[in-house]
């Protein structure tokens, strides 16, 4: 049981990344942002940083 | 509690702090490179992680606030800046969704990390979706989601044994 829900956990949060990826990947074709155009500058506070897109309008 | 306890209590917090900020500073020095930007380690998770389990649930969302306000004044781009908005709500989020977990014993503090690390990012891509008015960012988070559940997992494995070295520092 205790095994199992831990494995339960971990394919949740595997499909929920999937399904972002995946919408992403769908919607990407139809804007203007790519991911090359995000910065991080410097040492943010958080771990993961923070996130300032470059080169909005 | 007594006046010891609260004594003790407040050390530890303080402590915890110390260790969140100065991991976040070494980690910063590392040259991470994986040709997507804002992929860290995130070794200060490993620290909240600890307070979720060893502390209460209120002291870690202080610890978090903490950190990411030192952080922000020390070493990022400043109080009050995007960033650290970012950084706040993706700490938030981690944390909300650790301390949700964290109640139920059978699940492993390395998979309980593991869903904080994923939940760190997107509150905070997220946050950024919802400053710049985009859904494209999805893409974006999918990749770090992924990358939040590696990382998660590794700080949750350190967690998990300084968690079984700590069993004296009770809640």
């Amino acid at each position: 049981m205790k095994r199992a829900k831990n494995v339960i956990l971990v394919a949740v949060l595997l499909f929920l990344s999937l399904l972002a990826l995946a919408s992403g990947f769908v919607l990407r074709g139809r804007t203007d942002i790519d991911v090359s155009r995000i910065s991080v500058p410097g040492d943010t506070a958080e771990d993961g940083g923070g996130i300032t897109l470059t080169g909005l309008p | 509690m007594t006046q010891r306890e609260r004594t003790g209590r407040l050390t530890l917090c303080g402590l915890l702090a110390a260790i969140m900020l100065i991991l976040g500073f070494v980690e910063s020095l590392i040259p991470f490179n994986f040709g997507v930007p804002g992929i860290k380690l995130g070794l200060s998770n490993s620290v909240l992680i600890f307070a979720v389990y060893m502390l209460d649930i209120p002291t870690a969302f202080l610890l978090m606030a903490v950190k990411v306000t030192l952080s922000a004044m020390m070493f990022g781009a400043g109080l009050f800046s995007m960033p650290m908005w970012f950084a706040l709500s993706g700490g938030v989020l981690s944390t909300a969704v650790m301390a949700l977990l964290s109640r139920d014993r059978d699940l492993e503090p390395a998979v309980v990390s593991m869903a904080g690390g994923v939940g760190h990012n997107v509150g905070q891509v997220v946050m950024c979706m919802l400053t710049v008015t985009r859904v494209n960012m999805l893409f974006y988070m999918g990749i770090l989601m992924f990358v939040g559940m590696l990382t998660g997992g590794l700080t949750g494995l350190i967690a998990d044994r300084v968690l079984r070295h700590m069993r004296f520092v009770r809640r």
